[in-house]
Parts: structure tokens; sequence; C-alpha cells
């Protein structure tokens, strides 16, 4: 069995079924794709992993435990961490503060806080400490102090990341992190994503446009169409598929 | 070096202030013109009025317009305490304070629980109905004095008492937001399910916030009827929540030491006005619009006035 599993989900919004009887899975060390077209369920299949929804039917499994139906929070506390579509930094905190947010649940005792125990101040170097190492790993040291939302868009991607990461993740979500990227970027971008897979071996579940991005770094690939999975399988097999020529580019005339 | 050492160095600064506020209270409690005093010993109440609903609406981002109910409810309680206990001594004072507190962090614990699943200007409007509630059901309460009021509490607090509960709220809500945990309760005001996916448990934040600035709220209820002797529901309507709101804002959304600034302007700029006589009030407003035109963001903005440096960041 996999380490992050979804069997079989379906989530439906009234009338409409978003996703239907989707199964997904990611092992730690693997670089896993979602694409498809827009509105095919990529960010819904996201948002169920992450507890935003709970699937209607199917089950969504964390090495080896039922995470479907937990609270956001408690997923996120399992080992799941994610990034946003639209970027969801918290734009008047400082890149710092950003990061260390992501600490905050395993901060200590607030109580701690409070009294000025020795802990405390323990709790507070270590988590400064590793907070500015996460920072000069994605090339934000200088911008440390500033708010988040004086950020350019590149580094206030690369901070979503470094603030992912500070959760402590087992699996990490990637929700279109090249959109809206300088082609230098890009590449910087795929570098530090693999390297981020090498080094803490981490699965990897990003969801993409950019093809050529995919193509080159993702060992499997699933390919979703009006909330289903229509093939999965290796890059090459994907791009040779006829159903996904289909879903990008239409049916063939004749 | 024990960890008792250590608790007991780094917190020998806050006990000093609060020793000397003590003493230098003794001396002003007998010698300062009781005008004067008055004013100073309301600017110290309205600190910790201003302090704590920052927890709540600066910090958190819950916009609550409910913290005169929390104030009228510690008022009351702690007033309650020593009237029919009997209690007359300084003494009783902290058990009364304690009491008012503590059943002011109860109703925000009860207010909370259900209202805070809402957002923005719905949870705006059940605080302030909240505050309403309790306004009126203390006002039809014949065992507190009802419409008549309550009088004959005994005179415990002076400048000490209130400017060390002053300080204590303070330092307590500024060592609780700016530790590496409590940076979850700016979190929640910038984003909510960002937040949660940080792996926040929003909803415990919120009503920790909600119950510890009530508790706040509540003990400056009970110094306030200590201090003057005598209650009555009028001063705890929706217009002492707004003020209350207003320093918050004035003061900047999220600074503590920018609130208890305007906590401190805004109790004696009424005051220096009376020069207008019945234009008071609209100076004063004209006052605060230009304040706000001029400093959007309030006098401090996100920033806190710390020894430790100017940033938005201060004790990290």
């Amino acid at each position: 069995m996999a380490f992050l599993e979804l069997d079989a989900c379906t989530l439906s919004f009234g009338g409409l079924t978003a996703v239907r009887d989707v199964s997904l899975a990611v092992d730690p060390g693997e670089l896993v794709g979602v694409i498809g077209p827009n509105g095919a369920g990529k960010t819904t299949v996201f948002n169920l992993i992450t507890g935003v929804y709970a699937p209607d039917r199917g089950t969504i499994r964390l090495n080896g435990q039922r995470i479907d139906g937990l609270a956001p929070h408690r997923i996120t506390q399992r080992g799941i961490a994610r990034t946003f579509q639209g970027i969801r930094l918290f734009p008047t905190m400082s890149a710092f503060d950003n990061v260390a947010v992501g600490y905050s649940p395993r901060a200590g005792h607030l109580l701690d806080a409070v009294l000025g125990t020795p802990r405390a101040a323990e709790t507070r170097s270590r988590i400064g400490a590793e907070c500015d190492a996460l920072l000069k790993l994605f090339d934000l040291t200088e911008r440390r102090d500033d708010a988040a939302r004086t950020l350019s868009y590149g580094a206030q991607r690369r901070l979503e990341i470094a603030r992912a990461l500070a959760t402590g993740p087992k699996v990490l979500l990637l929700d279109e992190p090249a959109a809206g990227t300088t082609p230098h970027e890009k590449t910087e971008l795929m570098q530090r994503i693999r390297w981020l897979r090498d080094h803490f071996g981490l699965g990897i579940l990003i969801i993409e446009h950019d093809m050529r991005m995919i193509m080159e770094m993702c060992e499997r690939i699933t390919v979703l169409d009006h909330g289903e999975v229509i093939a999965g399988g290796a890059p090459a097999a994907i791009r040779a598929d006829a159903r996904v020529i289909e879903a990008y580019l239409g049916p063939e005339q004749t | 070096m024990s960890g008792l050492a250590f608790m007991v160095r780094r917190n020998a600064p806050l006990a000093l202030v609060l020793v000397g506020l003590g003493l230098l209270g003794v001396g002003l409690d007998r010698w300062l013109n009781a005008y004067y005093l008055q004013i100073v010993v309301l600017i110290g109440i309205n600190i910790i009025l201003a302090v704590s609903l920052n927890l709540i609406n600066g910090i958190t981002g819950q916009f609550s317009l409910g913290h005169a109910g929390f104030l009228a409810i510690g008022a009351y309680v702690s007033a309650a305490t020593t009237r029919f206990a009997g209690l007359s001594s300084e003494a009783a004072l902290p058990v009364a304070l304690l009491a008012g507190g503590g059943a002011a962090a109860v109703a925000g614990l009860a207010v909370g629980i259900p209202t805070l699943r809402l957002r923005g200007d719905y949870l705006a409007i059940a605080t302030l109905g909240f505050g309403e509630i309790i306004r009126v059901v203390i006002l039809n309460t014949e065992a507190v004095g009802g419409a008549r009021g309550m009088g004959g509490i005994p005179i415990l607090a002076g400048f000490g008492s209130v400017y060390a509960c002053a300080a204590l709220c303070l330092v307590m809500i500024w060592r609780l937001v700016y530790s590496p945990r409590g940076t979850a309760f700016f979190a929640i005001r910038e984003d909510e399910v960002a937040a949660a996916a940080m792996g926040i448990d929003t909803t415990r934040y919120k009503i920790l916030a909600f119950t510890v600035g009530a508790f706040w709220a509540g003990l400056a209820g009970g110094l306030l009827a200590h201090f003057i002797g005598y209650l009555h529901t009028n001063s705890f309507t929706f217009l002492r929540s707004v003020e209350i709101v207003v320093m918050v804002v004035l003061g900047g959304l999220g600074s503590l030491t920018g609130c208890a600034l305007a906590a401190a302007i805004l109790t004696i700029l009424p005051e220096l006005l009376r020069f207008g006589a019945e234009y008071r009030m609209v100076i004063y407003s004209l006052l605060l619009i230009a304040i706000m035109l001029t400093r959007p963001s309030g006098l401090m903005g996100g920033r806190e006035i710390s020894w430790r440096s100017w940033s938005s960041t201060p004790a990290r």
C-alpha cells in the first residue's frame, strides 16, 4: 500500500460531481504530477486530501490510517502540507513569521511563553534558527523581515513552499507552483523541487499546467478530466494517450 | 542555571515594575488631586480594556463589539463578591478581581463557542447583541440594584492595583502573541484557511483569544467597581464597546503598545477639550477623523513600541 493513497474518492456539490472515483497514490521520494484541463477537479482533489472537503465516497489513507473527514489542521499535523493555487501567504506578516507559523503547532505550550520558562526560551531560539535555515534554503534571507505582500511574485511562491515545509511534512502538495513565474524562475523551481524530494525524501504531488515541467520532472502522471481519472502512468505513455490528447485538444475532426 | 532561577531572572523586571507601581500608588492615592487621580486611573483601566480587546479584534482579527458586556459582568460580579460577603479589606481585592475576571472569561467562552463560526460583520452583530443582553439582564436584576444602580461597593482599588494589573495584562498578552506558538493568532487574522493548512486549530485559538480578552475586561470591570464605588448599567452600553474599539483602531490593529497609547490619549482628550463646552465632543470627533486620515492604519500601524527593536516582529 502506498504512503498516501486515495481510493475511489467521489465528491459532489449538489448535482455536480466534482470528483468521481479518483484513485491516486504517492510514496516518499516520488514526484507525481496531476494534470488536466481547467475545471477537471485537480484542486478539488487537493482539497479532499487536505481535509477542506470530506469525500462523499471513497477513502484517503496516510501511512495506512484513514484521514478522510479529519479537520485540515489535523491532516497537516499528520504530515501533509500544501501550497495554494492563488498564493495565500499571511500578507502583512514578515517572511520570517510566515515560516514561523508553520512551526507554531509544535512550538511548545503557550503557558511556558507566558511564564517565561527556560523551555520557552529554548523553543524560541531553536525555531528561530530553523526558520532562518528554511529562508536561506529559498533565497529569502535578505527579505526576512519584509512583509510577505511586498515580495516579488516569484519570492512569494518560494516563501509559500518554505512555509509548507515548516510544518514538517512527509507529503507536499504543490498547486501550480510555477504559475506566473519567469522561465528562469521556473528552471530554478524545478531544481529546487527535485532537491527537496531527494534531500527530505518527500512525496510530492504537483498540479501544473506547464507540460514541459511536468513531463520532465514527474515519474508518474495522473490525468483528470471532468472529475475522472482518464489516464495514469509514465510521462511517455501519457504523451501518447489518445484520451489525454482528446481532453486537451478536443476530438479529432474527420 | 536551574529552571527556577531562569524564571526568576526573566520575571524580575516585571516584579520590580509591579512593586514600583504599588509604591507609587500609595503616594498618588493619598496626595494626588482627586480629579487627576480619577483620570489617571481611568487611563489604566482603559489600557487593560484596549489591550485585551486588541487580542480579539486586532491580533486574532475577530471583530467583537461586546467588550462592554464583559466589562459589566466583571464589574458586577466582583462588586457583588465584596459587598455581599462583607469584605472591605484591601486583601479582598484580588479575590474580587479574579471572581470578576473569571466570570467574564466563562461568559467569553460561552459566547465564543457558538458565535465564532460567524465572520466579520456577523460576528460583530452577534457580540453586540450579547453585550446588550448582559446590560438588560443586569438592569432587571434587583439583587444588584437594577435600574437604581449598585452602590456601597468598598473602595479598594487605586493607582497601584490598576497599573499593576495593566502591566500584567500587557506583559501576559505580549508574551502570549509574540511567542513562536502565538504567531498562530496573527495567522488567523491574515488568512484562516491558510492558517488551518499550517496545522493550526483556528477555532481553539479564537476561543482562547476571546476567553483571555474577556477575562481581562472582566478584571478591568472589577477595578472600575472598586475604584468608583458605584455601578450603573448606563456605563456599559454599546457606546462603551465602541469607545474601546476606537482605541484599538486608533492605536493600530495588532499593536499592543499602540492601543495602550491610544487609550491614554482618548481618555485625556475629552478632559483637555473641556474649554470647548458643548462643542467638546464635536472637536473630539474631528480630531479622531483627522488622526485616521493622516494615519489610516492607526498611530502605530502594526508595530510595537519596544526596547528591543522597531519592527513588526519585536520579540521574536
